[in-house]
């Protein structure tokens, strides 16, 4: 098992209150699985992708990634492993703007030592051949679209081979035939054995994926 | 690490690019300050090395006696009391005070005019003993000095100062004879030159060597102990307790001289002290504008940083998305406060070279830039940008990625 969380709850301070977002979310996850999470907005769909991405530290519960406690680790170690073991994929791309595709695919990389110059160089070139950007090296974001902005953040998920990819709503700000050849990214990655979370808002979109499981009051119920 | 250091300066260089105008108006304070600095420093360095350069060739172990003009006043004391004046045998007095003297020379100046001189150069005849060379540091381009059997013989010989040698060309020689007053000397040493503006050392103005022309203590009038001498100079040991020891050969002489202050005592060492204190306290007052500069230098690099910041929230947030720990973003941000300070550092140097040569042109002081006064102002332009770029850094580091990112918003 890759992923197992158990009874993860997680809340937040609205003025004096605290309001409950998940309250006790079991989800275990084997290499290779694709899952998409659905759910209302509002539900929670996000603050679980951004625990299962160590941006987040659960209020209760537990994590095992790879059967590893993930709970109380320093942020050194969990920053570690954003650069290494899990990557996100955002609805607002969140690219740099000053910096070209190859830079900005390469920025994980900045963050993490014992890759050889030739290794990175490698794997972000391939991770940038893998999702049609060749073309495309050189130029700035501001020079691409909608799609192929998506495309540069995928490439920067997967160019540090990541065990998880976790993407929140990637298709969210495309229009439908982009976000179908996003989808079909994401198929072709899970065929080569990646890890994938996603969490959509469209039953389309889900059902690309391998199982479904939605958030409500709290806790994840597949289908 | 080298990515991440290179990334860093590149992330730095382009927002810097990105607001010429803003970047450039936050490093006014810095380039001011560390323009102020450096040219303290040069003009600081430059009067110090004048100072030393006028002062030390006195001698720093040096006491100088000096016959002073007496007043109607002081005469009718003198003749009452019976002081002939500075003599020679003062110095034999001081032999038994028991302070570490290595050497005395005794010097009389003589109103007798050196035949065959060009109009433009002043030939000054002095006599003086045997260790006045030694005392004042004198070296020879030619010949000796005089000696002590020409003292005692009382021989008619000279040693010439350069530019008396040099204006009488062959007769200005070793060997050659010289019309002094009535008489033929022989010139027995040329001294070596020595580069001393005369108006500088008008205050003392026996040290424009150049010009001299040094006979035996007496040769030309009165016996050597007969009249009084211009100048007793006393070489110690060393110089500590130098003070004290003033003391005491002021109050030896004064006490030969039956209480009569008819010289004054002249330490090179104390004037030294005094010029150093009027140049630590100009170092400090115009420094203190230098280091003031700078902080508000820093100010302005802080609160430039502090704006980038807000503006690269996002930035941030992605960066620790995608891996980056706390302290990678503060070396990124202080980087670019670095990178801030070292342009505003090295325009201030421009700046600061050029007040120190305008000020040198203008005032005519000599100033002195040297890696020490480049690389010291240099430093605190850097300090100045670290200190005040390590707040907004770890302002930038203690964000909540998520939060920066947008979300909760
Ligand atoms: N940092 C925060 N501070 C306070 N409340 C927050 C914060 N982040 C999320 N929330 C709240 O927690 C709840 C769950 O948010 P979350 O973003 O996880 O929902 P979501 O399922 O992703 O919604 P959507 O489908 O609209 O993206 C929401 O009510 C949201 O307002
Ligand atoms: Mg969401």
């Amino acid at each position: 098992m890759i992923v197992e969380l158990r009874g993860v709850c997680h809340g937040y301070r609205r003025g004096a209150d605290l309001v409950e977002v998940l309250g006790g979310v079991d989800l275990c996850l084997d290499p290779g699985d694709f899952v998409a999470v659905m759910g209302a907005s509002g539900t929670g769909k996000s603050t679980l992708l951004h625990i299962l991405g160590c941006l987040l530290r659960p209020a209760g519960g537990s994590y095992l990634l790879d059967g590893e406690q993930l709970q109380g680790r320093p942020e050194r170690e969990l920053a570690a492993l954003r650069s290494r073991r899990i990557a996100h994929v955002f609805q607002m791309f969140y690219l740099l703007p000053h910096l070209d595709v190859v830079q900005n695919v390469a920025l994980p990389f900045l963050y993490q030592e014992g890759l050889s110059r030739s290794e990175v160089r490698y794997r972000v070139d391939d991770a940038i051949d893998r999702v049609g950007l060749g073309q495309r090296r050189k130029h700035r974001p501001a020079e691409l679209s909608g799609g192929e902005l998506q495309r540069v953040a995928i490439a920067r998920a997967l160019a540090p081979r990541p065990d998880l990819i976790l993407a929140d709503e990637p298709t969210g700000n495309l229009d439908a035939r982009t976000g179908g050849d996003i989808l079909d990214l994401f198929q072709a990655m899970n065929d080569d054995g990646h890890t994938i979370v996603m969490v959509t808002h469209d039953r389309h979109v889900a059902s690309r994926a391998g199982r479904l499981v939605t958030l409500r009051d709290g806790t994840l119920h597949d289908g | 690490m080298a990515e991440f250091f290179s990334d860093s300066v590149r992330t730095a260089i382009t927002s810097l690019a990105q607001h010429k105008l803003r970047s450039l108006l936050s490093i006014v304070g810095i380039v001011c300050g560390v323009s102020t600095v450096l040219a303290i420093f040069a003009i600081g360095a430059g009067a110090e090395a004048e100072t030393m350069r006028r002062i030390g060739q006195l001698g720093l172990n040096n006491i100088y006696l000096r016959a002073d003009n007496l007043t109607e006043q002081q005469i009718a004391r003198a003749r009452r009391y019976q002081s002939r004046g500075l003599q020679i045998g003062d110095l034999t007095r001081l032999q038994t005070t028991g302070l570490p003297i290595r050497r005395t020379a005794a010097s009389r100046d003589q109103r007798v005019e050196l035949a065959g001189l060009p109009d433009d150069v002043q030939g000054r005849v002095i006599e003086a003993t045997r260790d006045y060379r030694a005392v004042l540091g004198l070296t020879m381009a030619a010949g000796r000095f005089l000696a002590d059997r020409d003292l005692a013989d009382r021989n008619r010989v000279c040693v010439l100062g350069w530019s008396v040698s040099a204006a009488l060309g062959a007769d200005g020689k070793p060997g050659a004879l010289i019309r002094i007053g009535s008489e033929l000397w022989q010139v027995v040493g040329v001294l070596d030159r020595r580069d001393v503006d005369a108006a500088e050392t008008g205050r003392i103005s026996l040290l424009d060597i150049n010009t001299m022309i040094i006979v035996p203590l007496g040769t030309l009038g009165a016996a050597a102990d007969g009249e009084p001498v211009s100048e007793l100079i006393v070489e110690l040991a060393t110089v500590e307790r130098i003070e004290a020891a003033t003391v005491v050969i002021a109050g030896t002489v004064r006490a030969a001289h039956h209480g009569v202050d008819d010289f004054s005592v002249i330490v090179p060492n104390e004037l030294l002290s005094q010029a150093r204190e009027i140049q630590r306290l100009f170092t400090i007052v115009f420094g203190s504008i230098g280091t003031l500069s700078l902080i508000i230098g820093g100010v302005g690099i802080m609160n430039i940083m502090l704006a980038g910041i807000s503006e690269r929230v996002r930035e941030i947030g992605l960066r620790r998305a995608v891996g980056a720990r706390p302290d990678h973003i503060v070396v990124q941000f202080l980087s670019e406060a670095v990178l801030l300070t070292t342009l505003g550092g090295l325009l201030g140097l421009a700046g600061g070279w050029a007040l120190a040569r305008g000020v040198s042109l203008y005032a005519g002081w000599p100033i002195v830039i040297s890696s020490a006064t480049i690389v010291l102002p240099l430093l605190m332009a850097l300090a100045t940008g670290c200190l005040f770029g390590i707040y907004p850094a770890f302002k930038a580091a203690r964000m909540d990625p998520l939060q920066a990112l947008g979300y909760g918003e």
